[in-house]
């Protein structure tokens, strides 16, 4: 199945790049999981955590992020966040 | 004629000042390095944040965000002038410094306020002589910046903004254009000037017909509202990051400068002293040889 390019940029520097089959976020509106092909968006994001999926079934990689946005195109991600961890 | 003793003296000072300046340019030439790969690394940051501004900006109206529209009377400034902690620099902190003071005095002249964001223990000491009391003042923090020292000083620059207390927020800081040269920068964060942005984003959305099915969530204007202060955190810890880069550049060239200058101090101070050392032989060989003569006769 085709991937999702997925990037999480802090302002110091790319946090994470990779691909993934899926990638959840959590917006202000409430978690949002994008898979390839899904509409350009942009959206704020509350803080907490991330869920990077990079193969289907596979456990998926978790970060927390602070404060930031998200942006979506069908095939990229892009996660800016003012701050990022790994868990 | 100098003393030889003294020229001995001045030779050693000279010398262990350039083993000083010689030890700086090597230190800031190895920070150099350091901090423009940190500016590099921020980079991919900045430019997705600019595309999604631009995203958002081609969609909503001036109208709709405070923070966009401009203000047709200005009259109260807000600066935030970024120099360093430490001097032997060359010109970097004086240029921003001297530049924000006469800025400052044309203000006073046509009746607008100014307010000053000092970045860099050289601020504070500069405004503090002055008499001119910074908002905000950070020191300890030009050699390595942190993205919380930009945003308490985006949040103050928004807040301010917003409150009515000022019309324009402008940002001044030595631009590391390559390791070699500073341009001293003045960049206005406050409005957010959309007109740059727009421009590129609406030639993007003719060519590009996708961009006219972007969602939003929340509504497009709640977006906009929290994507202009990070876009403004994001535009002054650049700045932060660029003047700290430009900083080491301008300190290894004014060390390397001062250790050339001080080389050649030395060879003309050697030089002096090997003809004042030769000229006191010469004038003991004579008084000999005329001794000697005054003696035969």
């Amino acid at each position: 199945m085709a991937k999702l390019a997925c990037d999480i940029v802090t302002p110091q520097a790319k946090f994470y790049s990779g691909e993934a089959a899926m990638v959840v976020v959590p917006g202000t509106e409430g978690d949002m999981g994008f898979l390839v092909g899904h509409v350009p968006l942009v959206s704020a994001l509350r803080d907490g955590n991330v869920r990077v999926q990079e193969e289907d079934g596979a456990p998926a990689k978790e970060f927390a992020v602070e404060g930031g946005f998200v942006q979506v195109d069908g095939q990229k991600v892009i996660i800016l966040a003012d701050k990022a961890q790994a868990l | 004629m100098p003393n030889l003793h003294d020229i001995e003296k001045r030779i050693k000072s000279v010398s262990s000042t350039k083993q000083i300046t010689r030890t700086m340019e090597m230190v800031a030439g190895a920070k150099v390095k350091q901090a423009t790969e940190r500016v590099e690394a921020a980079s991919p940051y900045s430019s997705s944040m600019t595309e999604a501004l631009q995203g958002v900006a081609a969609r909503v109206q001036a109208s709709e965000n405070p923070l966009l529209e401009k203000r047709e009377a200005v009259k109260n400034v807000l600066v935030v002038a970024v120099v360093s902690d430490r001097g032997l620099a060359g010109g970097f902190n004086s240029n921003v410094l001297r530049t924000v003071e006469k800025m400052i005095r044309a203000n006073k002249a046509q009746g607008i306020g100014t307010e000053v964001i000092a970045c860099g223990k050289k601020a504070g000491g500069f405004f503090k002589y002055r008499k001119i009391t910074p908002v905000l003042e950070f020191a300890d923090l030009s050699a390595d910046p942190t993205f919380d020292e930009a945003k308490q000083i985006a949040d103050y620059a928004v807040e301010a903004y917003l409150d009515g207390r000022v019309d324009k927020v402008v940002l001044m800081y030595n631009h590391c254009k390559n390791a070699a040269e500073q341009t001293l920068t003045e960049e206005m964060i406050l409005p957010v000037d959309t007109d740059s942005v727009t421009a590129s984003a609406s030639a993007e959305a003719e060519s590009e017909q996708k961009v006219s099915s972007l969602e939003f969530e929340p509504e497009p204007s709640e977006v906009l509202a929290s994507l202009l202060p990070a876009y403004l955190r994001t535009s002054i810890y650049h700045a932060l990051i660029d003047s700290a880069a430009g900083e080491q550049a301008a300190r290894r060239t004014a060390m390397h400068s001062a250790t050339e200058n001080a080389t050649e101090m030395v060879e003309t101070l050697s030089r002096l002293y090997n003809r004042v050392r030769q000229g006191a032989i010469t004038t003991e060989i004579n008084e000999i040889v005329g001794g000697a003569a005054a003696l035969e006769d």
